[in-house]
């Protein structure tokens, strides 16, 4: 027997306004996090283009793709994903550190970004050593690091309690005040409702809205 | 159902299955390799010694007291072949000193005359025929060995004198009469050939000359007489499992020939003495090709060790499923030892094969090579015996059993939580209560209590074991303490890794500053897989390192070794020094007119200066109340002129001192630990006993020397002084010392000298005064020579060998360590796999994520090779600097340019391809990818 290929997506077309806040919900396997890796520019469609900002990121190279995402995409994980060996401090700076900026400029940066998510009293402890929702500030404080214009979010409070999943949305609510485009999933309707556009999916169709 | 689901493991995990087979192979493939080569050459070595003593197994000869020194051929033939069913040859022989005269030169030669039909050893004709008969004209024909042939001039067709002196009898209980032989036997060959001997007589017979039996029987007036019968045993009885074994057999044959031949005849198996001599060498061989093979495999346990571990860590909810299920937890435990005994079963089967392949296609031939480059032309027939392997099978078995031991205990424990919530596992469950209660063994303490105890335990055991005579354990705890001090000296050295790694990072952060961000953190930061790599690659940093360190420091004093050594540019020692019956050492020695007459004459030779036989007597202080033992020396000259003049250290006197000993009477040079020893000072008066009775000389102290080159015995080591060190003074000092006082002093040329030391004129080429003196005087005069120039030159050139040697050291040390690395950074790539698909995911790009990883390799493994190396360089400036402490020796400093270097090369090499290899499986898929991996 072979493998036989299972689409995620089916016919998918969505745009998404700079300055968005967009929730992708639906139930398992219906392509949510398959979407939202595509528009992050981690995965690639089979068929079909995305564009940001007017660039294809399908006609893009591995290499191409990733200096994209290290300057344009911010990038926030249900399990947090930070680096074990390196501190609360050490894990934001790491995208500058690919991104070529100074070490001083870094260090500023960092605590900056630890203040303005409001643990930078935390700065110098290892993720060991963090709660989960501490750990999840750090994950944003990281994907902020390089000022990318898109957050993408999977799951961003999956793993926290309710109190510190609604301190992680109203953080992001801010970030998009100011003027960040924000697309993220979740299966909590409560943290959906931070979205302003709230885009259902099932069987890899989108339910409402472009389709 | 355990070997299904191990199979499937392996199948899933195909990577490390692969590391662990080969690791196993490779260094299971290198102890058979090793102890097969032993097994071989061991077995080969009845070859060797046959060609170093003669091809036959035992030797007949007369007592030297029976009254007739001739054996009786026919009868004594017959007896020797009843005497034991193993006996399938006996052959006549005459080998004997003779005199020699040839185109008008005259000197001495052995006489080998044999049955030309009895085919032991071979003859290798250099120019002529080896023909050994009646020549057309009547007479008999010889074939003359090569160096006689030269030595003489002669050529195919010229003819020899030979004369041989009959040997007087000994009578029982009386030394051998002085004087000369009362009867001779002259006779003239004719040179059929020029040849050379390989088993005929012993290796060492190079002078001389090859005749028919028939013809010394017809020349000596002794038919069916003969100077000794030779016999061969049966070959089967060599190819017994040992060479004790083997040696013991011919003795046995040699008992009963001697029982049936009598006291009149002394039965002599030198073949199965030096057999017997070789097993113990071969035993301690073994010994260290098993305690190396211990570390190898050692090394390979760990990697097993981790990588099993991490698969049982992976596999927990599958096996708690199990659990769930109902497994029993001794399921668990059998199936990691059964995966791990797979491993075992293909790993060693195939090493085996490897071991066999590279004895037969690289060792064996090696092994050839070098004997057909030693004179040997001989095969080798491989042996991979079953001794040779399953030792090998068992320890690595064993190592096995024990790196799965933890991981199948780990195993055992899983949880059923581990299924339902992994991240709760870690918490006290209900199945964790029986433990808790149980008390357990503490074996930890008892380890700790083991290691206080092993220095005790080791003296105990090496008292034991010598005491019962177990020279393999000897050399086995000999070796323990050896490894001992290398896991010990790795430890403290250990301390110096870190450092290192920040030194090296910084380094490199100059080159590439964003790899050597992550870097420097996952460096200071990963403990417990980062202290394995660095211990890993560190302990085998450390022998390699300290034999390259020995090396390096002997190779860079060989001159001074050397220089000390020898004393002057040439050193001529004659037959006496070594002769050991004293009959039989005045026949050599030489008469101070020699230097004069006959080494006066020799081109190329500058000042030479004679040296007394060794006196050894009692000393003490002038009223016996300090005393010691010392050896006297008298010397026909001032040393100063023929002495290194660099290598000598006077603490009183100074080298003045050298020349008073021969213009004041009865003054003597003594050494610092002697002085310090008797507490002499300069111009006191020491007493040394001369021969004879009521023979004490008090003799005038001149000189306190702390170094003399040439002279072993004088130094400041005052227990070596005491016991037996150097005194010197003039001949006539000597001559009155060693007279009894009764007794005419003998007359001032009578042969007293046994050593010459001598200067070459500057401008001289030494490889000729080198020939010269060899030709000249080896055969005449007995005399061993040897010029510092040219022993300088062939030290150098053994050099390449011992590199060689300690590469292939390096090499086989590191191969094991190499697959631990690349095990453990592999392990240690997988684990940190979301670590990578996030670094990914935020815009790292794919040779960025290599880099960094290859950067933490080397940073790690480079920092503990260098640590490793600074150990074993430790080690070995500390034996050497103690070694030339305690023998006086100046040292000059050196550092091992080839090992050294070498292992960092590898290491770097290692960490590289470890790391990108490691990387690429990892790193080549998309982010995404990486991270749904869990």
């Amino acid at each position: 027997m072979g493998k036989e290929a299972v689409p995620a997506l089916r016919g998918v077309s969505l745009e998404i306004e700079r300055g968005d806040f967009v929730c992708l919900m639906g139930p398992s396997g219906s392509g949510k996090t398959t979407l939202l890796n595509i528009i992050g520019g981690l995965d690639e469609p089979s068929r079909g283009h995305i564009t940001i900002e007017g660039e294809n990121l399908v006609s893009l190279s591995e290499n191409k793709l990733a200096r994209l995402r290290l300057q344009k995409m911010g990038f926030v994980f249900q399990n947090y994903n930070l680096l074990a060996n390196f501190t609360a401090r050490e894990n934001v700076e790491a995208p500058m550190v690919l991104a070529k900026v100074s070490r001083k400029e870094r260090m500023q940066r960092s605590m900056a970004l630890l203040d303005r998510v409001g643990i930078g009293d935390r700065a110098h402890h290892y993720p060991g050593e963090l709660s989960g929702g501490q750990q999840q500030r750090v994950a944003i404080a990281r994907a902020l690091a390089n000022n990318p214009p898109i957050l993408i979010g999977d799951e961003m409070t999956g793993d926290l309690d309710s109190e510190s999943g609604f301190a992680i949305m109203r953080l992001v609510a801010e970030l998009n005040a100011e003027g960040m485009t924000v697309v993220f999933v979740t299966h909590d309707p409560r943290m959906a409702d931070f979205a302003r556009r709230l885009i259902h999916m099932q069987d890899g169709k989108i339910m409402n809205g472009s389709n | 159902m355990i070997l299904k689901y191990v199979l499937k493991n392996f199948r899933r995990r195909k990577v490390r299955t692969v590391l662990m087979v080969l690791s196993l192979m490779v260094s299971m493939g290198l102890l058979v390799a090793m102890s097969a080569t032993v097994e071989t050459v061991r077995r080969s070595n009845v070859e060797l010694i046959s060609a170093a003593i003669g091809r036959y197994d035992l030797r007949v000869v007369r007592m030297d007291t029976s009254p007739d020194p001739f054996v009786p051929v026919s009868s004594a033939s017959q007896a020797i072949l009843q005497a034991d069913t193993h006996i399938t040859a006996v052959h006549p022989r005459f080998v004997a000193e003779t005199e020699l005269n040839a185109n008008g030169r005259q000197g001495n030669g052995t006489l080998i005359a044999i049955d030309p039909a009895e085919n032991i050893g071979q003859v290798e004709v250099v120019e002529g025929e080896y023909a050994l008969g009646e020549t057309a004209d009547g007479g008999w024909g010889t074939a003359v060995l090569e160096q006689t042939a030269r030595a003489y001039n002669l050529q195919v067709g010229d003819s020899l004198d030979v004369a041989y002196s009959f040997p007087q009898p000994r009578e029982k209980g009386q030394p051998s009469p002085a004087g000369a032989s009362q009867r001779r036997a002259a006779a003239r060959f004719i040179v059929t050939g020029i040849v050379r001997q390989n088993g005929v007589v012993g290796d060492g017979v190079n002078d001389g000359l090859l005749v028919d039996i028939a013809a010394a029987q017809s020349f000596l007036g002794l038919p069916d007489r003969a100077g000794q019968l030779i016999a061969l045993v049966d070959p089967a009885l060599y190819e017994a499992g040992n060479a004790e074994t083997a040696a013991l057999a011919v003795r046995d044959v040699a008992v009963h020939v001697q029982a049936a031949l009598g006291d009149q005849y002394l039965t002599i198996a030198e073949k199965a003495s030096a057999l017997d001599q070789s097993a113990e060498v071969f035993l301690v061989l073994q010994a260290l090709i098993n305690t190396y093979g211990l570390m190898a495999l050692g090394v390979v346990g760990l990697l097993v060790h981790t990588l099993v571990m991490t698969n049982v860590q992976e596999q927990k909810r599958e096996m708690a499923v199990l659990r769930i299920l109902g497994s029993p937890r001794n399921l668990l435990f059998a199936m990691v030892i059964a995966e791990v005994t797979v491993i075992g079963l293909v790993g060693v089967g195939m090493g085996i094969v490897l071991g066999q392949v590279i004895t037969h296609y690289a060792v064996i031939p090696f092994i050839e090579w070098q004997m057909r480059e030693a004179g040997f032309a001989t095969t080798i027939q491989p042996a991979v015996s079953v001794t040779a392997i399953l030792p090998a099978m068992v320890a690595a078995f064993a190592v096995l059993f024990l790196s799965a031991l933890r991981p199948a205990q780990d195993a055992a424990k899983t949880k059923v939580i581990h299924a339902i919530n992994p991240g709760a596992a870690n918490n006290i469950q209900l199945e964790d209560l029986e433990a808790l209660r149980e008390r357990r063994p503490n074996l930890k303490l008892f380890i700790i209590g083991l290691g206080m105890m092993f220095v005790v335990l080791m003296v105990i055991g090496l008292d034991i074991v010598s005491t019962f005579g177990y020279p393999a354990a000897e050399a086995v705890i000999f070796l323990a303490a050896v490894l001992m001090m290398v896991v010990g000296v790795g430890f403290v050295f250990f301390i110096f890794t870190r450092p290192m790694e920040k030194a090296l990072l910084a380094v490199m952060s100059l080159l590439a500053p964003r790899l050597t961000f992550f870097a420097r953190r996952n460096v200071g930061r990963g403990h417990a897989r980062n202290t394995l790599i660095s211990l890993l690659v560190l302990f085998s940093g450390v022998l390699p390192s300290f034999l390259a360190t020995q090396s390096a420091m002997s190779n860079a004093n060989i001159e001074t070794d050397v220089r000390l050594n020898m004393g002057a540019p040439v050193e001529m020692n004659t037959f006496a020094r070594f002769a050991g019956d004293d009959a039989v050492s005045r026949r050599w020695r030489l008469p101070p007119s020699f230097l004069a007459e006959e080494l006066g004459r020799v081109p190329g030779l500058g000042t030479a200066v004679g040296l007394s036989r060794d006196y050894f007597t009692d000393v003490s202080d002038a009223i016996g109340m300090r005393n010691g033992r010392v050896t006297a020396v008298g010397v026909s000259g001032d040393l100063s002129a023929v002495l290194y003049p660099d290598m000598m250290i006077f603490t009183s006197g100074g080298s003045a001192a050298l020349a008073q000993i021969l213009q004041q009477p009865d003054s003597v040079i003594i050494s610092e630990g002697l002085a310090e020893g008797l507490a002499v000072p300069l111009g006191g008066i020491v007493k040394i006993r001369g021969e004879g009775l009521d023979h004490m000389t008090e003799m005038t102290v001149v000189g306190i020397a702390r170094r003399l080159p040439g002279f072993q015995g004088i130094g400041r080591v005052r227990s070596q002084a005491l016991g037996g060190g150097t005194v010197l003074m003039s001949l006539d000092s000597f001559r009155r010392l060693t007279t009894p006082l009764q007794t005419a002093l003998p007359p001032p040329d009578d042969p007293i000298l046994d050593r010459i030391l001598a200067t070459v004129t500057p401008g001289a080429d030494v490889h000729e005064v080198d020939t010269f003196l060899r030709d000249r005087y080896g055969l005449e005069r007995g005399m061993w020579t040897r010029l510092a120039e040219v022993q300088l030159q062939r030290a150098r050139s053994s050099r390449v060998q011992q590199q060689v040697f300690l590469l292939v050291l390096t090499l086989i040390s590191f191969t094991t360590a190499v697959f631990g690395v690349f095990a453990v950074i592999y392990v240690t790539v997988y684990a940190r796999r979301l670590e990578i698909g996030m670094m990914k995911a935020v815009g790292t790009r794919s040779w960025e994520l290599t880099g960094m990883l290859v950067v933490e390799s080397i940073a790690m493994t480079l920092s503990a090779a260098l640590a490793g190396i600074m150990a074993g360089a430790t080690m070995g400036y500390l034996f050497a600097y103690a070694d030339n402490l305690t023998a006086q020796r100046p040292m000059q400093f050196a550092i091992d340019t080839t090992v050294m270097p070498f292992i960092v090369i590898m290491v770097v090499l290692a960490s590289v391809i470890g790391a990108a290899f490691s990387a690429r499986r990892i790193v080549k898929r998309k982010a995404v990818e990486i991270l749904r991996m869990g």
